[in-house]
């Protein structure tokens, strides 16, 4: 594993970073308090080995729906279990910054300004909105730091094949990404909803959280090969022999990979939600693109088209295209090789 | 001096340590959409609250000698006034099914309410029992990190 081969990509602030972090010093940056309390509680309850010296928070409290992270902005803590957060704010490093232009992950830990790990912790999947989080697993991906996605299954009833569908279908993006990405593949564990399974869930997450930090090689790579063994396993046979048809909003076995999305024009929510009608779709966006336009050497062979099939070409909510600064206005323009609206 | 925020999720924190460190049984904290569900306690009782349609509480404990608390966080008791009343009026569904599903022995139905940001006249809440708004506990946090509670009915801190 190298370290670290930190890729910039174009993003979207004027700020200069002010922070004064030295390399030693293991820093947390939470999307929010609860975020930060939640993982140092799962890091006392284990074999964590690492102290954390300083948390920053990008939301002051996980019901906040501002997004001056993008920017930069981060608020300072109380730097202990209780993460209080303060007033003041700090512009975090431009690593930080360019891993968040895509939505923040749950937790990022960083070794000064250098990002080691990413981590989401969910309870919660359902079908209709698989690929949430995917967007921001992928970025950190590009940016070469791994991931790791702490996936409780509650959602799913795995007695129904509908569901089973999902959790491969769930799978098959994780796998891709190994594939682009190999030194960076984002992992996800996935646990049954009972403590038992949560815990060890939790347990296993943190075994590999503390190899990436202890720059243990060998711990690493071979925790990502036992993780994506047994996703493959499960993508060759089928969860429980079951593998999906294609999703229908999806084409891909052409020459160009096309997502269509369905939303109408004259819904309510385009007005009263930040994302409008696109929460669902910008994952599904993502997936798509990463799933079928790679070969496996990791290598774009096709290109990704976005199909509005009701939304005319002068829609507001897309006016500003990749400009746009509101993030679900703008992604689906960062994924698409092009976008077509056809209202 | 740098200023603490004390809002939901700074009160949600203390005022859940502070009722363990009184030796109630924190059955849910609900900071933010961030810990919700999950196993446990925490995943059951939100789902005791959705199934049967109830607001979200922010609070749930239950002290030694039955009383099962739930409290709501806002910036005003406006706010959480209808949530605390649909809490009252659904008192045995709520009991009835925390009891069951959770194995408890909660006998009887508290509500309270915590504001957050800090509250300046803190010793203007002396006489609260005027001004209870038929709910049982009156939180402020007069300073960050410290709650204080005013017991409307005293009944949920007897032994």
């Amino acid at each position: 594993m190298t370290n670290k081969p930190y890729t910039q990509l174009p993003l979207q602030i004027s700020s200069q970073p002010d922070m004064n972090l030295t390399p030693d010093s293991l820093i947390l940056w939470a999307e929010s308090p609860e975020e930060a309390r939640n993982f140092l509680k799962c890091t006392y309850e284990s074999d964590f080995m690492h102290k954390i010296n300083k948390i920053f928070v990008a939301k002051r409290s996980p019901r906040s729906r501002t997004n001056r992270y993008i920017g930069g902005e981060y608020y300072i803590t109380s730097n202990d279990e209780a993460v209080d957060v303060y007033e003041n704010v700090i512009i975090a490093p431009f690593s930080i910054i360019n891993l968040v232009q895509w939505c923040t992950c749950d937790i990022m830990l960083s070794k000064g300004s250098i990002p080691y790990v990413a981590v989401e912790d969910t309870t919660h999947i359902v079908r209709m909105n698989l690929y949430q989080r995917i967007p921001r697993l992928v970025r950190a991906a590009m940016l070469g730091i791994p991931s790791i996605v702490l996936q409780g299954t509650r959602g799913l009833d795995f007695s129904l094949r509908g569901d089973r569908w999902a959790l491969y279908r769930y799978l098959q993006v994780f796998n891709a990404i190994s594939h682009i990405y190999p030194d960076s593949p984002s992992l996800p564990i996935w646990y049954e909803p009972n403590p038992k399974e949560e815990l060890q869930a939790q347990n296993s997450m943190l075994e590999y959280i503390n190899a990436i930090l202890s720059e243990n090689n060998e711990m690493v790579k071979k925790y990502r090969s036992q993780t994506l063994s047994k996703i493959r396993s499960f993508l060759k046979d089928g969860v429980d022999g079951d593998i999906p048809p294609d999703i229908p909003s999806l084409e891909h076995r052409g020459p160009e990979v096309i997502v269509h999305i369905g939303a109408k024009p004259n819904r309510n929510s385009w007005h009263t939600k930040g994302s409008g009608q696109m929460d669902p779709y910008v994952g599904l966006i993502a997936a798509a693109k990463y799933i079928y336009c790679y070969d496996k050497s990791g290598k774009q062979v096709k290109p990704l088209i976005i199909e509005f099939t009701y939304l005319p070409l002068d829609f507001w909510f897309f006016k500003d295209g990749a400009n746009a600064k509101a993030l679900y206005k703008r992604l689906p323009f960062e994924f698409a090789d092009e976008v077509r609206f056809l209202g | 001096m740098a200023k603490i925020r004390v809002d939901q999720s700074h009160c949600n924190y203390y005022l859940a340590q502070w009722l363990e460190a009184e030796k109630w049984k924190l059955l849910f904290t609900d900071a933010g959409r961030v810990s919700r569900g999950g196993t446990g306690s925490q995943g059951k009782c939100l789902r005791i609250f959705e199934v049967n349609g109830l607001p979200i509480p922010d609070i749930v404990a239950l002290s030694n000698n039955g009383c099962l608390l739930i409290i709501e966080i806002d910036t005003a008791f406006r706010k959480a006034q209808q949530s605390l009343d649909i809490y009252r009026q659904s008192d045995k569904l709520i009991l009835n099914e925390l009891n069951y599903r959770l194995s408890l022995s909660a006998e009887y139905l508290a509500t309270g309410f915590c504001k957050t940001e800090l509250t300046k006249n803190v010793k203007s809440f002396d006489n609260m029992q005027e001004n209870s708004n038929n709910i049982d506990l009156w939180v402020v946090f007069g300073k960050p990190r410290k709650p204080t509670l005013y017991w409307i009915k005293t009944v949920c801190v007897e032994k």
